[in-house]
């Protein structure tokens, strides 16, 4: 356990470095959330309720999707499908540690630098924008901190499953690139999934993209029902086992073609 | 005179050439890349129609004026990638130290780094978006006469000064900084805020947008002029601030050379 | 009396580069506060060198060889002092002098990585505005010379680095250039391939008269091409000269190797000289260079000598003790 811990203190001071980078992520993500408050807020100073939403509604989706943006879908291995092409993974192989657990630790490392900053960037809009932001039940509250957990280790699962790519070939920019073009519209800030009709929508549920923060804001919201919440958590849980055992086949293939290839 | 410009546009051909052939090379990601932008365009006008069907104004614009903002941004962050997607790949180049390799060629560096690498994807890209745009002009409820439409090409010209401005700046970044990834990303989400139009924004934003990273003047005063609106600020103002940024980020650019480290061996 | 080519006076460069401190605390400090630290690359070199001439420069990692050569590229802006390359200040990047010029780098790599050589070749041509004509003989002798007429319509990323190198001098000599630094040329490639390499390097050199600059980790490299030497340390020039001298000044000792027809001890040869290798029939020993013959003779009248060589140390040997003595009287 204490190499983990001291992994995990070695990971987050390995972020720093790049302190510009950090900085600079930031900065942007800040700026989408301006854009979407600005653009939401504007809108709601003629009407009081648009497209199903009312106006306090939607400015705590903008702030929990802001959130959740850092401790779901914030990653530190995005490039990891070109660590195991060029065979930097390796020198992990031969460590007494496991290989998923070492590139978790990585993981928690990125999110909570980014928890760190989320927490100050999202005081400052609060101060700029004062919205209202309605608390949720205890219990929803509860499901709201579950979800997210499970958000995050299905998040981290496709993590591994795109760096499993890397195997194979050095190109994995296409399949990131949709990946993060489906995201921005399932996830993102500008606006919740369910303005977009109802087919769109449909579809939409049979992908795991609702899981990355929409569902999690809904329960927030106090939006879903206990009966749907259920069903909503069981569809998650059911990614994240299917995920994580296409994962676990396809990274002992490439494991074994790595070693083949003697890379 | 004309003999450099041939000798440029000769060179970039030979560029476009090869960025042609490495996109049949990669096939299957430019693909993605094509269908991406593509599902990204339809989405955000999904969105844009659906929100102009449910709201009536927008910060004192109709629905259907918004839209054309959005047009507008659109076109010249289209335009700009096309051209100058090498700049997304110059602070790779400084790192791994494939700058070296253009600086001691007889040509200047700035222009390769800018156009050393266009975008095809784009330039399909900007043929069918540009039909779909006018295809949605063409339904919206808008005033625009022959004149505007003159004024609104003419200060386009002080829009992509501005771009290539701002892009000389992201390379110098670049150089002064070696270990900042995406200076560029950080450009384009400056720029993303122009979809809207920027009087929208807070007082202290609105005013950077216009005159600090003056996006404002790039997207935002065009499409006013355009739709025969009242402009924010005067068409002069806008050509003065195009202007100083260019000189600006022609003297950074040159102060940063004379920084450049150069990848270490 | 030849006009110098290349002419140095007192050129320094210097960099910042930033400490970090240790620790957790230390890391998130480190967002605002940083400490800077000047690093002296190159202190203060001076050279001139000639139409033709072929130099080697000699120096550890990090000696400030690589930074050197990129000031004398344009690459990298002086922090003082004075550089003249065919008469031109290289900063000012002139084409007129690019076009006279060229460099190439072992660990780097500017051909299309996903097209053929020749894209890169004709890209080259149109950069450096080559006529047809010109361009056409000059790939065709090089193609010759290198050997690599089947490669150029293979994409790059699918050719060896030996293949790929080639085509990367290629690249660089498409316009003939009069002055040409290489860095790090062979790094990397087979010892048949280095050889191949090394003997391109100087036929250029005679057929075009160029002046060439080259700095290797391969000792090879630098005795096979170079006629003269320039070490340099801690981004200071410590010899400038034919490499043989460089031998003879720095060289304390010579080599004696050994054949016995019957076993001799250790004890009995370290009377004549430092032992570095022995076993019972054969033996190697450093001794004094001035007194190397007189050894030689003693060792031939006292033991039961079958064979008997007198050589000069490997260069890199030599080398190594350039870098000790100075390091010796720095600590002096």
């Amino acid at each position: 356990m204490t190499k983990y811990i001291q992994l995990l203190k070695l990971s987050w001071q390995n972020g720093f470095v790049y302190r510009t980078s950090l900085f600079m992520w930031r900065f942007r993500q800040f700026l989408s959330s301006v854009m979407s408050l600005t653009v939401w807020t504007v809108i709601y100073t003629s009407q009081s309720s648009v497209l199903g939403y009312d106006q306090t509604q939607m400015i705590t989706y903008i702030f929990l999707s802001a959130f959740l943006q850092s401790c779901i879908l914030a990653t530190a291995l995005n490039s990891l499908s070109g660590r195991v092409y060029s065979g930097e993974i390796s020198a992990q192989l031969v460590k007494p540690i496991s290989l998923f657990g070492y590139l978790a630790i990585e993981d928690v490392a990125d999110k909570l630098r980014n928890i760190f900053f989320i927490l100050i960037e999202t005081s400052l809009l609060y101060l700029i924008f004062i919205p209202t932001i309605p608390l949720p039940t205890l219990l929803n509250g509860a499901l709201f901190v579950l979800a997210v957990l499970m958000g995050a280790v299905m998040n981290f699962i496709i993590n591994l499953l795109f760096g499993a790519i890397g195997f194979w070939s050095p190109d994995t920019w296409g399949p990131k690139f949709m990946f993060f073009i489906m995201v921005e519209f399932t996830a993102g800030k500008l606006f919740p999934l369910d303005i977009l009709p109802p087919i769109l929508e449909k579809l939409l549920y049979l992908t795991p993209f609702p899981y990355f923060s929409f569902v999690q804001t809904q329960i927030f919201l106090g939006r879903l029902d206990s009966v749907q919440i259920f069903w909503q958590l069981a569809s998650l849980a059911g990614w994240i086992v299917g995920l994580y055992l296409v994962t676990r086949w396809i990274w002992q293939r490439g494991l074994r073609d790595y070693a083949a290839a003697g890379q | 005179m004309l003999h450099r410009f041939s000798y440029y546009f000769h060179i970039w051909q030979r560029w476009g050439f090869n960025a042609l052939q490495e996109v049949f090379v990669n096939r299957g990601t430019n693909l993605l890349f094509f269908s991406g932008k593509f599902i990204r365009l339809a989405m955000t006008l999904l969105v844009l129609l659906l929100i102009k069907q449910n709201i009536k104004t927008f910060a004192g614009y109709t629905n259907d004026q918004m839209i054309v903002f959005f047009l507008v941004y659109q076109f010249v962050e289209n335009i700009s990638s096309i051209f100058y997607r090498g700049v997304y790949n110059f602070g790779r180049d400084v790192r791994n130290g494939q700058f070296d390799f253009d600086l001691p060629k007889p040509i200047n560096p700035l222009f390769r780094a800018l156009m050393g690498n266009p975008d095809i994807n784009d330039m399909v890209f900007f043929v069918i978006s540009s039909g779909v745009s006018l295809y949605i002009l063409s339904t919206l409820q808008l005033t625009i006469t022959a004149a505007s439409i003159l004024g609104f090409s003419l200060l386009l010209i002080n829009s992509f000064v501005i771009v290539t401005a701002l892009h000389i700046i992201v390379l110098s970044i670049a150089i002064f900084t070696t270990d900042v990834e995406g200076v560029i990303w950080m450009y384009r989400d400056l720029a993303r805020l122009g979809q809207f139009p920027i009087t929208a924004y807070l007082e202290l934003m609105r005013f950077s947008l216009f005159f600090i990273v003056p996006i404002g003047m790039m997207i935002t005063i065009p499409a006013q002029l355009l739709m025969n609106l009242p402009l924010s600020y005067s068409v002069w103002v806008s050509v003065l601030i195009g202007g100083s940024f260019l000189g600006f980020s022609l003297w950074l650019w040159n102060i940063a050379l004379k920084n450049y480290t150069s990848a270490s061996s | 009396m030849p006009q110098p080519v290349i002419s140095v006076s007192h050129l320094s460069k210097h960099f910042k580069v930033h400490k970090k401190q240790p620790g957790l605390w230390g890391s998130v400090q480190s967002l605002w506060n940083r400490e800077y630290q000047e690093v002296k690359a190159v202190d203060d070199i001076s050279f001139e060198i000639n139409e033709g001439e072929t130099i080697g420069f000699i120096g550890q990692n990090g000696a400030g060889k690589t930074t050197t050569l990129k000031v004398l590229s344009g690459l990298l802006y002086p922090s003082a002092g004075q550089v003249s390359v065919l008469g031109f200040d290289p900063w000012k990047r002139q084409p007129e002098f690019q076009k006279q010029f060229a460099l190439v780098m072992g660990q780097k790599n500017q051909l299309w990585w996903d097209l053929p050589p020749i894209e890169t070749f004709e890209l080259n041509k149109a950069i450096y505005e080559l006529s047809d004509k010109e361009y056409k003989r000059t790939l065709n002798t090089l193609v010759e010379l290198l050997d690599v007429g089947d490669v150029l319509n293979i994409q790059v990323r699918k050719l060896s680095l030996g293949q790929r190198m080639k085509c990367e001098l290629i690249a660089a000599l498409l316009h003939t250039p009069k002055v040409l630094f290489l860095d790090e040329p062979t790094i990397g490639l087979d010892v048949l391939m280095q050889k191949a390499l090394r003997d391109f390097i100087k036929d250029y050199n005679k057929k075009f008269n160029a002046t060439i600059i080259l700095t290797s980790h391969y000792m090879d490299d630098v005795k096979e091409i170079c006629d003269r030497a320039l070490v340099i340390d801690h981004g200071q020039k410590i010899f400038d000269g034919q490499l043989k001298k460089l031998i003879d000044s720095y060289a304390r000792n010579k080599i004696l190797s050994l054949i016995f027809t019957k076993p001799v001890t250790q004890k009995k040869l370290a009377e004549f000289g430092e032992v570095k290798a022995a076993d019972q029939l054969s033996a190697t020993l450093l001794v004094p260079r001035a007194q190397a013959t007189k050894m030689a003779s003693k060792l031939l009248s006292q033991l039961p000598v079958q064979d008997l060589n007198i050589e000069e140390p490997p260069i890199e040997a030599i080398i190594r003790e350039v870098f000790e003595t100075k390091a010796d009287q720095t600590h002096d």
